[in-house]
């Protein structure tokens, strides 16, 4: 048997609901006329068919999340296209930090600062291993 | 010669850039993030519906305790529901919070002072033959360009994206606004307001004559107060579907001028979009404070 269309879930949904509305509307209008007994089963009644209208209201919705599962993947796939591009335009920062510090290595070696130069060769180091982390 | 030469290089950097703003689409997607946020704010779920109607029985026992119902109580059909609508919510405030992101120029502010410090140092100096005034102009005109053309990627990128989505945007927020306004609050949060109403009237009904005027008064406000919870709630899922459809609109409005972003008219148009969203969410917001009443 073919599933259900979101559609149709949502007019099954509906016409249990408009019953359900006019039963309570029908034992409101007689809450002086039924019996306690009478009373009970309508109520009951008409809880059991708000309950229907709601399973069937929370499968349309899982329904709905299948049928538009592709778009749903396309947009996933857009986000993770920006966030990728967002990558690149961090890194251009780093680039430039990374270039400092060749700038700063090559100033401790002009001025023979050993202690500057290791110093520096730490701190390439580590901006290298954070851009190549990214 | 050399300044003319510097304006000019400037010019041309402007131009290939475009000058690009996207002040605009920044706003309209963190807007629109900032409201997807606050679906939960609606207050009531799927999951909500089983829990009070189907496996706490509504009705007020006269000492005061909850009564379970006979049926067996299983929500995991509700439960799969609310979750479809969360991953419906998590992808589009993903894509969106990812968008604003990408327009946000403020967010990296591209930085050669260290670089230019590093060369400025007298031994560096020294040997390349060059001023400190130069060090200083090249780093503000490298700042500058490196700014403008990473803007221009970020223009590049976003209108790719946007021309390449808009199509599966649309068909997924057409989706979520029908779970939330067909099915969260026209069913769900519409059927538990007449439930409320049907336990209610039968245990007024069954316990007429048990109960005193003090005792009916007293089951009367407890009745108000939840109505008045769920229509609470049902005013703040309308105007979170207007919120949608704003942001589904704002959408369609950048596709269709993404070729021209840059233009005023186009600039304006999207800017009220997002002064829309973002009055819906105060509205929303507002809502959200007032307590319920009997």
């Amino acid at each position: 048997m073919p599933a259900l269309t979101t559609e149709q879930l949502k007019k099954m949904a509906q016409d249990y609901q408009r019953t359900g509305k006019e039963l309570l509307q029908y034992k409101l209008d007689h809450f002086d006329d039924l019996s306690i007994d009478e009373f009970k089963t309508i109520g009951s009644k008409i809880d059991s068919i708000f309950h229907n209208a709601n399973i069937i209201a929370a499968l349309a919705v899982y329904q709905i999340g299948k049928d538009i599962s592709s778009s749903l993947g396309i947009l996933t796939d857009s986000t993770a296209k920006m966030k990728k591009a967002l990558k690149i335009i961090d890194k251009v920062q780093s680039v430039i930090d990374i270039a400092t510090t060749v700038v700063n290595i090559g100033t401790s070696i002009i001025q023979k600062d050993i202690k500057g130069i290791i110093g520096n060769i730490k701190n390439f180091s580590e901006k290298l291993g954070e851009f190549s982390n990214d | 010669m050399k300044r003319i030469s510097i304006v000019l290089l400037i010019f041309t950097m402007c131009n290939i850039s475009a000058c690009v703003n996207l002040d605009h689409i920044y706003s309209f997607a963190s807007e629109s993030e900032s409201i997807l946020q606050s679906e939960s704010d609606i207050g009531y779920s799927f999951y909500q519906s089983c829990l009070e109607f189907d496996c706490i029985a509504e009705q007020p026992t006269l000492d005061n305790t909850l009564k379970l119902p006979d049926k067996e109580c299983n929500c995991d059909t509700f439960l799969m529901a609310d979750k479809t609508i969360l991953i419906f919510n998590k992808i589009i405030s993903g894509y969106l919070g990812t968008m604003a992101n990408l327009s946000n120029e403020k967010r990296v502010n591209y930085n050669y002072a260290d670089l230019s410090k590093s060369i400025d140092a007298e031994a560096i100096r020294g040997k390349l033959n060059i001023t400190s005034d130069q060090i200083n102009a090249a780093s503000k005109l490298a700042t500058d360009i490196t700014n403008k053309l990473l803007n221009a990627y970020r223009k590049k990128k976003l209108h790719e994206v946007i021309t390449g989505v808009n199509d599966d945007f649309q068909k997924v927020m057409d989706a979520y606004i029908i779970c939330i306004r067909d099915f969260l609050r026209d069913q769900i949060i519409e059927n538990s307001l007449d439930r409320l109403k049907n336990n209610y009237s039968t245990y007024l009904k069954i316990n007429n004559r048990l109960l005193s005027a003090e005792g009916k008064e007293k089951v009367l406000n407890d009745y108000l107060t939840k109505k008045s919870n769920l229509e609470k709630s049902k005013k703040l899922a309308t105007k979170y579907i207007e919120s949608l459809q704003a942001i589904k609109a704002g959408h369609q409005t950048i596709y269709e001028e993404s070729s021209h972003l840059d233009e005023q008219a186009v600039i304006n148009m999207i800017l009220k979009s997002a002064t829309n969203i973002k009055t819906l969410k105060e509205e929303f917001q507002n809502i959200k404070k007032i307590q319920p009443s009997n």
